[in-house]
C-alpha cells in the first residue's frame, strides 16, 4: 500500500474537519474550550478503536453488526468479575476473551458455512445483547475500582489516557495493514477472492483473523467505555455500531470491499465524535443524533459508489 | 526424441461443484477418456472449439480441480496435486484465461502475492520494487511495479499475469489464450519470452484459437472435441484444413460471406463527438444494411465511442442521430427499447449476470419486448432460448445451466444471443468474437452478414484484422480517440495500410 500520501479526496476529508471545527467553534460557546475538545476526542475513542476492526471487516468485504451486543456483554462480564473482586488484568482478560472468541466464531461462520457477513454478525450481536441483559436481570453496575476508572477518565500529560490506547490500537493496525503479509492478504481477499486461494494463502486464517480482531477491538472499547462512564447498561453499546461503520465509510473505507486505511477510519470517528458533541451541546436529543449519522452515511456511499463508476469509465481513457 | 515429462492417461471429468467434486449422480463428462503428453522444451499447442474441454484439462493438470478418472504422471511417477500451490511446486505455472490478479493492489504485490519478500516481521517493499522492475524490464515491458493494476490497460494486466507466472522457476507454463487481449507488438514480446523459454528447457502448453500464431511458435498440436482426444501432429504436419476437420468434426465453409446489401437510409450519424476533453471530435455515419468496422489500436478510444452512443458514459458535445433523431443523452434502456444495440467487450463485467441461468441471461434484454403484459411465459422462454443456443452453436448441458460454468467462449456466445434476440436496428459490437472458435465465429460472421441483409446497420469494433476487411463494406480506423481515417474503397483493405492509420 501506498504510505499516507495525500490524494484529493484525503485532502476533502481533512478541509471538511477543519471547516466543521471553525463553523461549530464560532456557533457553540464552549464548543472550542478544551475541555470540551478533550471530551470529543475521549469520547471518540471508543468509535476509533471499533472502527479499526470495522476497517478490516469492510476491506475483506464484510462487515460486523455485533458491535451493539459484544460491546455491552464483554463490559457487563468485565464490570461484574470486577465488582466480585477480580484483579483488574484478569478480568479484563476475561472481558477481551470473550469479544475475542464471539469474533472468532463469526470468522467460523464466514469461513466454513459460507454464512454472509451481516448476518451471523447480527446474531451474534443479538445474542450477545440478550446475555449482557441476562447477567445481570437487565440492571445497571457500576462503582468500579479507582485505577479502572482512571483508564476510562484520566488524563496523562493532558492527554485521555483511553486515547493513548486509541493511538496504540490505530498505530498497530496500522502498521499491520501496510507492513505484514497478513495485511496484503486482507487486501488482497477484499479485491479478489479467488486469486487469494489459488496462491494457496488460507482463507481461513484471514477470516478469523479478522473477525476475531474485531470482536477484540469491540471489547477494548466496551472495557473503556465502561471505565469512562464508571458504569456497565445492559444496551451501552448501541450507538457505537452505527458510528463506526459511519467512521470508516467517512474515512474513505470502501462498502464495495479492497479499499481503506485506518489513519482516516480515525478522522472519520473524530468527525463522528465531534458532529455528536456538537449536537448533544445544541441540545438535540440523542435520538435524532442516530438519524444525522445514518444520512451521512447514506450520502457517503452514495457519493463513493458514484466516484467509483465515474472513474471505472474514465480510467480507460488515454 | 525429447523427453517426456508430463503424460494424462485416460482423464475423464465429471461436470463438478464449486470444489471440483462431480455433482451427486451425474453422468454428464467434460472430459472423457484424454490423454495429453507434454515433453521436454516444447510448445505444445492444444486446440478445440469452444466448450471442448481444454480449460478443463488445463484445471486439472494446475491442480483446481481433481480429475475424477484417470491418471496423471510427471516424471513417469504418478501424481495428485491437492491444491493450485502443490501444483505450482512441482513446477507447473497456469496463466489462466481469465484475468486473476487482484485490482487494488499494485503491480509488485500481484507478483508476490503469497510469497512476499520479508524483512524480519515486515515486508519489504523496496527489494520487491526493485525486483519486479527488474523482471519486468528483462522481459521488455515497461510497468512501473507501484502502479495499482485497475489502473493498467487490459492489455498490461495480462502482461503483470504472465509474468507473475513466470517469476516462478517453472518447468511446465500453462498459458490458456494468453493473446486474447494483448496488441500485436505484445504478442510478439511474449512469443520471443515463450522462444526463449523452451531454449531454456522449459515446456509450454499454448491455448489459443488464433491459428496464424500457431505455426510461429508451436511444435506439436493436440486437438479435442466435445471433451474427447481426438489427435496429436507435429506442427510440420500442419495443415489448417485438416486441423479444422479434426476440431469440427466436418469440412468449414468460407469464412466469411457478403450477401448484404448497403442501402442509403443512414441509421446512425454522429456529428463531432468528444471521447474525452482533449481529443479531436468524431464525425461517423452508418447506413441501413451497412456494416461498417472500426479498427484502431486498443486504447485508441474504440469502446469509449460505443458507449457514448450507447448512452452508457458521457462524451463532451456532439451529436448522436438514429433515424435523423438526436438520442445523445438518452439512457441505454430507451435505446434498447428503439432498437440500439451495444454488445459489450467485457463479457464478465457487463454482459453477463455470471450467476444465472442461460436461459435468463439470453431472454433478459427482450422480456418487455416478448411479454408486454408482467406475466412471463416460462415454457416459451425456454423454447426461445433453447432456438438461440442451437443457432449459435452453445455447448452447455442444458438450458438451466448457470453461466458461470460455461466455457469463456460459449459465455461470449451467450452475449451475442442475447442481443440477438432483441431485434436490433442499429448494433453496434465490440470485440464480437474474443475467444470465440473458428466454427462460432464463422457463424457469427454469417448472422452478421444475415442481419445486415435484413436492414440493420452494424458497427463493429474489433482487434482482428482479417475480421475487419473480411467483413466491412466500409472501414474507420481510430487513434488517439479520434477518426484517423476513412477507408471506403475495399481496394484499400489491407492490412499494412489499415496498421498504418493506427500507428
Ligand atoms: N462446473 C461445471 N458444471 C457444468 N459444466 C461445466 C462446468 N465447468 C465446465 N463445464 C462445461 O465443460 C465444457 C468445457 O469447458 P472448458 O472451459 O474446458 O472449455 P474450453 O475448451 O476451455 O472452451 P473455450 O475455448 O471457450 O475457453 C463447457 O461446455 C462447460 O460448459
Ligand atoms: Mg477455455
Amino acid at each position: 500500500m501506498k504510505g499516507l500520501k495525500i490524494s484529493k479526496k484525503n485532502l476533502l476529508i481533512i478541509a471538511i474537519v477543519v471547516a466543521l471545527f471553525i463553523i461549530l467553534g464560532s456557533l457553540i460557546p464552549g464548543f472550542l474550550s478544551i475541555k470540551n475538545l478533550l471530551n470529543i476526542v475521549r469520547q471518540s475513542s471508543i468509535i476509533a478503536i471499533v472502527a479499526c476492526g470495522m476497517t478490516m471487516v469492510i476491506i475483506i468485504k464484510g462487515i460486523d453488526l455485533s458491535v451493539t451486543g459484544v460491546l455491552s456483554f464483554c463490559a457487563m462480564v468485565n464490570g461484574l468479575l470486577l465488582l466480585k473482586g477480580w484483579p483488574i488484568p484478569l478480568a479484563m482478560l476475561a472481558g477481551l476473551a470473550v469479544g475475542t472468541l464471539m469474533g472468532l466464531f463469526n470468522g467460523l461462520m464466514v469461513e466454513k458455512l459460507g454464512i454472509p457477513a451481516f448476518i451471523t454478525t447480527l446474531v451474534v450481536g443479538n445474542v450477545g445483547g440478550g446475555l449482557a441483559l441476562l447477567l445481570n436481570a437487565g440492571k445497571s453496575i457500576g462503582g468500579f475500582p479507582a485505577p479502572y476508572v482512571f483508564m476510562g477518565n484520566g488524563t496523562i500529560l493532558g492527554v485521555p489516557v483511553s486515547n493513548y490506547i486509541m493511538i496504540l490500537f490505530v498505530v498497530v493496525t496500522s502498521i499491520l495493514m501496510s507492513k505484514t503479509r497478513l495485511g496484503v492478504y486482507i487486501y488482497a481477499m477484499g479485491g479478489n477472492e479467488t486469486v487469494v486461494k489459488q496462491q494457496g494463502i488460507s482463507t481461513a486464517t484471514i477470516n478469523f483473523f479478522v473477525y476475531g480482531f474485531s470482536g477484540f477491538c469491540i471489547a477494548m472499547a466496551g472495557i473503556l467505555l465502561s471505565g469512562q462512564l464508571d458504569t456497565v447498561h445492559p444496551t451501552q453499546g448501541e450507538p457505537y455500531q452505527l458510528d463506526a461503520i459511519a467512521a470508516c465509510v467517512i474515512g474513505g473505507v470502501s462498502m464495495l470491499g479492497g479499499e481503506g486505511k485506518v489513519y482516516f477510519a480515525l478522522i472519520g470517528a473524530l468527525i463522528i465524535g465531534v458532529q455528536r458533541n456538537a449536537l448533544n451541546l445544541l441540545g438535540i436529543h440523542p435520538f435524532y443524533q442516530n438519524i444525522f449519522v445514518g444520512i451521512i452515511i447514506i450520502v457517503i456511499v452514495a457519493l463513493n459508489i458514484h466516484q467509483k463508476r465515474r472513474t471505472i469509465e474514465h480510467s480507460k481513457i488515454f | 526424441m525429447k523427453k517426456t515429462i508430463l503424460e494424462m492417461n485416460a482423464i475423464t471429468k465429471f461436470i463438478f461443484d464449486e470444489h471440483g467434486q462431480p455433482l451427486r449422480g451425474t453422468t454428464v463428462k467434460i472430459l472423457e477418456d484424454v490423454h495429453f503428453d507434454v515433453k521436454e522444451a516444447e510448445v505444445h499447442v492444444l486446440v478445440g472449439e469452444n466448450g471442448a474441454g481444454k480449460s478443463t484439462l488445463m484445471k486439472i493438470i494446475g491442480g483446481i480441480i481433481p480429475a475424477d478418472e484417470g491418471e496423471m504422471l510427471l516424471d513417469g511417477e504418478v501424481i495428485t496435486f491437492a491444491g493450485p500451490r502443490e501444483s505450482l511446486a512441482h513446477g507447473i505455472g497456469f496463466i489462466h484465461q481469465e484475468l486473476n490478479l487482484c485490482l487494488n493492489l499494485d503491480v509488485a504485490q500481484n507478483i508476490f502475492l503469497g510469497r512476499e519478500r520479508q524483512k524480519k516481521l515486515f515486508i519489504d517493499k523496496a527489494s520487491m520494487y526493485t525486483e519486479a522492475r527488474e523482471m519486468l524490464l528483462r522481459l521488455g515491458f515497461d510497468i512501473d511495479p507501484k502502479t495499482m493494476v485497475r489502473d493498467l490497460s487490459t492489455a498490461q494486466q495480462q502482461i503483470v499475469e504472465i509474468v507473475k507466472v513466470l517469476s516462478y522457476d517453472c518447468r511446465i507454463i500453462i498459458m490458456d489464450e494468453p493473446t486474447a487481449s494483448l496488441t500485436k507488438s505484445e504478442i510478439d514480446k511474449l512469443f520471443a519470452i515463450i522462444h526463449d523459454l523452451r531454449r531454456n528447457g522449459i515446456s509450454i502448453i499454448y491455448i489459443s484459437h488464433r491459428f496464424e500464431e500457431l505455426k510461429e511458435i508451436g511444435d506439436r498440436i493436440t486437438v479435442l472435441r466435445d471433451g474427447r482426444y481426438i489427435g496429436t501432429v507435429d506442427i510440420e504436419d500442419f495443415d489448417y484444413d485438416k486441423i479444422i476437420s479434426m476440431m469440427v468434426g466436418r469440412k468449414l465453409g468460407a469464412m466469411f460471406q457478403s450477401s448484404h446489401q448497403v442501402q442509403d437510409e443512414v441509421v446512425l450519424e454522429v456529428k463531432g463527438l468528444r471521447i474525452s476533453r482533449n481529443t479531436e471530435p468524431i464525425n461517423l455515419y452508418v447506413r441501413s444494411g451497412e456494416v461498417v468496422g472500426l479498427s484502431g489500436l486498443v486504447g485508441a478510444g474504440r469502446t469509449e465511442l460505443g458507449k457514448s452512443i450507447f448512452g452508457s458514459r458521457t462524451y463532451y458535445g456532439g451529436e448522436i442521430l438514429y433515424m435523423g433523431e438526436e438520442i445523445g443523452g438518452l439512457h441505454p434502456s430507451n435505446l434498447i427499447e428503439k432498437g440500439v444495440i451495444y454488445l459489450s467487450e467485457d463479457r464478465k463485467l457487463e454482459g453477463l449476470v455470471l450467476d444465472m441461468s442461460l436461459k435468463d441471461n439470453i431472454t433478459m434484454a427482450s422480456l418487455k419486448r416478448m411479454y408486454p403484459k408482467t406475466k412471463i411465459d416460462f415454457k416459451r422462454e425456454e423454447v426461445v432460448a433453447q432456438e438461440s443456443i442451437d443457432k449459435l452453436n452453445i455447448v452447455a448441458n442444458s438450458v438451466e445451466q448457470i453461466c458461470n460454468t460455461l466455457s469463456g467462449g460459449n459465455q461470449q456466445k451467450v452475449v451475442v444471443a442475447k442481443w440477438l434476440l432483441t431485434n436490433p436496428k442499429l448494433l453496434i459490437l465490440d470485440e464480437p468474437t474474443r475467444g470465440i472458435d473458428v466454427n462460432a465465429k464463422s457463424e457469427i460472421y454469417k448472422i452478421i452478414d444475415q442481419l445486415a441483409s435484413q436492414g440493420v446497420a452494424i458497427l463493429m469494433i474489433s482487434s482482428e484484422l482479417p475480421e475487419i476487411i473480411g467483413m466491412s463494406d466500409r472501414i474507420y480506423v481510430m487513434k488517439r480517440g479520434a477518426i484517423a481515417a476513412e477507408l471506403t474503397d475495399k481496394r484499400e483493405f489491407i492490412q499494412e495500410k489499415i496498421l498504418s492509420h493506427t500507428l
